[in-house]
């Protein structure tokens, strides 16, 4: 057991081109058994938990707010326990960079690259108590309904009323977390960021943290099957940088709203899109 | 204002407030697909467009609006109700 973690989580990328072929083969068919089975634990722990421990939260919680903690607290430790089993599985695992600069997330909105399902997952293992904005997809979905409900995360229904809840969560001193693309990204495929996270920074006058995330090799990203497991086992890349103003990605001039969400928009995906490269370069 | 000077200065405010390029600007451009503006976009051009008309104006008086053309002729009627 011990030789075949070698060969995966902690192997590096030289030791793994020495492998033999059929070795490789076998490697791959286990990771992709290996992740079909983190996907069902994942699927049956939330439907186990969704009708145990999550009733029990909500009959016991005296008011919303005691609700929301301690649903987040829960689905916190299940992700931690989820990548720890992914880690343990030799599938992959978490690197993170700059640790230190989330403790200075609360009242600051947390920007972050989308590489893959996981990435959410670990953003909310690191920040248990953040506040993040849910597709609207995510909300048919029966698994994550009523966690996503009870945790009382924020609905993406394209409105202007999404924007001022955002800027008021940030403002009151609370975490945020976005996902600037809106959805998962393409790997190789340069960002394409949507414009409502730096309508939430700018009309706000917000500090922003900057989480950049990159998964090499590329592994369940969109478009891709849970069985299509990457040649040898991904590592998530994590990089948390200081918190700065919004005005830093601006000019010192001042702009109609409307220009400098725009400009912002730009701003960030181009230092998004440098972290991303400094990566790529280095596969 | 005529309907040329109302254009002009629709065409001016659309450029200055979401650094558009005035060859995009015609009456036929559609405002969410074709000049990518979105709904929060839309209150600043309702707040700059209170400005230009000098009326209190609605979110009601834009229903239905999709094109550069109807919005020009949202402001043609606001102005002519003067």
């Amino acid at each position: 057991m011990q030789s075949r973690r070698d060969w995966t989580g902690a192997s590096s990328a030289e030791n793994w081109s020495k492998c033999p072929g059929w070795l490789k083969k076998l490697d791959y068919c286990y990771r992709a058994l290996g992740t079909g089975f983190c996907f069902a634990v994942f699927g049956i722990g939330c439907v186990v938990v969704g009708i145990t421990i999550l009733p029990m939260i909500m009959l016991c919680s005296g008011n919303a707010l005691t609700r929301q903690r301690r649903t987040r607290q829960l689905a916190s430790l299940s992700f931690r326990l989820l990548l720890a089993l992914i880690r343990g599985m030799g599938l992959g695992r978490v690197e993170v960079e700059g640790g230190e600069w989330l403790r200075s997330a609360p009242g600051r909105l947390v920007l972050a690259t989308h590489p893959n399902y996981l990435d959410a997952v670990v953003l909310l293992s690191l920040l248990p108590m953040a506040d993040c904005v849910i597709k609207d997809d995510l909300w048919h979905n029966p698994f994550i309904r009523a966690f996503v409900i009870a945790a009382g995360y924020i609905s993406n229904e394209n409105s202007p009323g999404v924007i001022e809840t955002c800027i008021r969560t940030v403002q009151n001193g609370k975490i945020l977390v976005l996902f600037p693309e809106g959805t998962r990204s393409t790997p190789g495929k340069p960002l394409c960021f949507k414009r409502g996270a730096a309508q939430i920074a700018v009309r706000g006058d917000l500090e922003i943290l900057p989480v950049v995330m990159y998964c090499a090799p590329p592994a369940l990203f969109k478009s891709s099957k849970w069985y299509q497991v990457p040649e040898r086992a991904w590592v998530l890349h994590v990089k948390i940088f200081p918190p700065c103003p919004i005005s830093d990605f601006l000019p010192r001039v001042p702009l109609p709203p409307g220009v400098a969400v725009r400009r912002a928009t730009r701003a960030l995906q181009n230092f998004f899109q440098e972290q991303i490269a400094h990566y790529e370069s280095a596969d | 204002m005529d309907t040329q000077e109302v254009f002009l200065h629709l065409q001016s405010t659309l450029v200055e407030q979401f650094e558009l390029d005035p060859a995009q600007i015609t009456p036929n451009a559609r405002l969410h697909e074709d000049l990518d503006l979105d709904s929060i976009d839309a209150v600043d051009l309702v707040i700059k467009l209170q400005e230009i008309t000098g009326r209190k104006v609605s979110h009601e008086d834009f229903k239905g609006v999709r094109t550069v053309g109807d919005l020009q002729r949202v402001i043609e009627k606001l102005l002519a109700t003067s």
